[in-house]
């Protein structure tokens, strides 16, 4: 129960500054939305871009975006050792991970909320009925993405080049969880009709990965964070 | 003559043996593929070795981050380097050997690929991520959990053409004989040649770090 108090009081204080200072969110939706627009822009004219690069331009966007708002995970921790007090605190190391992927993971969704509106706008897309399984889509990704870029951005907040670094481990562990995005996708931009409501294949595997990466980061961010 | 160059001379000359073998005891030819069929004679024992040693690696890094063993953080480290070479010459001879049986040197339609593929950038990455570290105490445990985030790919990679599906790799290759007991010879060599470079990069990183630990004392004495 303690445990689940400090949870929520990281999580509260992290939406408290995000809302104060508004500079993740705001930086990763004009980062992402400028991607989409740039793209939309280069690509228009294409012939059947609905189903094949527009879905690919999104989650380019998320993926890059979200880069943003992990490296900002641990800002306020790492400004004037405040990480040290947090670690002296009766909270779990692994509480205090699930806090910061709970935050990280309600900024990229609403970046993501935001992309798929702006995707609507740029590319003409009107098949309101697979929204929702796009929604599922987004949320199952973006939580396996936060997942594994939580304990990543962990590690390289304090490194040299950190941001860097961040990109280039994350990218690559990211692949399995892209694909499975791709391949959702085909049931929400693909031609075949699909029920809104049906969990794909590709949805069950974005979720496991999404339980992987989390159940990792528990057992393994109190290494992260040791001093 | 020492057990650690005796090692090293057994491995290349299994190596060597290997290549023996595939020019005068395993046929020039195979029925489908021709004569490009023979790189695959260290194409596999390659690809086999770079994912037991990914594996070693992600063992050890467990090894280190349950008990803080120093030693096991060098191993871990020399399996990803001796991991990484088996993964590279895995991609390069399968590139090659695609050219001659696909007609393109890399495909993106073949999950096998694609998995192998991700790991070697990920454990290039983990390079990356020691040589960013500056304290030696959190370069070893962030290896260490990286590498053990990075094991995740193993499976991956092994039931990629189950999970995903046959694209262009095979599953079961129907081989000869002969060409069956060259495999399995030269995989035993790579591994022999590779354990050999295991234990050379082990005793290099233990070297480089009693070498720092000489330094440091020096520089507490102000000599």
């Amino acid at each position: 129960m303690l445990q689940l108090k400090g949870l929520l009081a990281v999580l509260f204080w992290d939406l408290v500054v995000e809302v104060r200072r508004g500079e993740a969110v705001l930086s990763m939706a004009l980062f992402a939305v400028l991607v989409l627009f740039i793209a939309s822009y280069g690509t228009s004219g294409l012939p059947g871009l609905e189903g094949t690069f527009g879905p690919l331009i999104l989650w380019i966007a998320v993926l890059f975006a979200g880069t943003i708002g992990l490296s900002r995970a641990f800002l306020v921790e790492k400004e004037n050792g405040a990480l040290t007090g947090v670690l002296l605190s009766p909270l779990d190391s692994g509480a205090f991970y699930l806090a910061k992927v709970a935050a990280t993971w309600l900024y990229v969704m609403a970046v993501g909320i935001l992309l798929i509106a702006a995707y609507l706008v740029l590319f003409n897309f009107t098949r309101w009925d697979r929204i929702p399984f796009l929604l599922l889509a987004m949320g199952a990704f973006t939580l396996a993405y936060v997942a594994a870029g939580t304990i990543i951005a962990g590690m390289t907040s304090s490194l040299r080049g950190g941001e860097v670094v961040l990109r280039v481990l994350l990218f690559p562990i990211m692949i399995p969880a892209v694909i499975n995005v791709l391949s959702a996708g085909e049931s929400v931009f693909g031609e075949p009709p699909l029920e809104a409501s049906r969990p794909s294949k590709a949805l069950v595997a974005l979720l496991a990965l999404a339980v992987v990466y989390l159940s990792a980061g528990f057992v393994l961010f109190p290494k992260v964070v040791e001093e | 003559m020492s057990f650690f160059r005796l090692h090293y001379f057994l491995g290349w000359a299994l190596a060597l043996a290997t290549l023996g073998l595939m020019a005068f005891y395993a046929p020039l030819e195979e029925k489908t593929l021709g004569k490009s069929y023979l790189i695959f004679f260290y194409h596999f024992p390659s690809a086999i070795s770079c994912l037991l040693f990914f594996a070693l690696a992600g063992v050890l890094s467990v090894v280190h981050l349950a008990g803080g063993s120093a030693e096991a953080d060098r191993q871990a480290l020399a399996a990803v380097e001796v991991g990484l070479l088996g993964c590279t010459i895995t991609l390069a001879t399968g590139s090659l050997w695609a050219k001659a049986a696909w007609g393109e040197f890399w495909v993106w339609n073949d999950p096998r690929l694609l998995t192998v593929a991700v790991m070697w950038f990920t454990y290039l990455g983990y390079l990356l991520l020691r040589g960013a570290v500056d304290s030696p105490a959190q370069r070893a445990r962030y290896g260490a959990v990286f590498g053990t985030i990075a094991a995740v790919n193993i499976p991956l990679v092994w039931y990629s053409i189950r999970l995903f599906g046959k694209v262009s790799h095979p599953m079961n290759v129907e081989l000869d004989p002969r060409m069956r007991e060259v495999q399995w010879f030269g995989l035993m060599a790579f591994l022999v040649l590779y354990a050999a470079f295991w234990r050379s990069r082990v005793r290099v990183a233990r070297l480089k770090d009693e070498t720092r630990r000489l330094e440091e004392t020096l520089a507490l004495r102000g000599t």
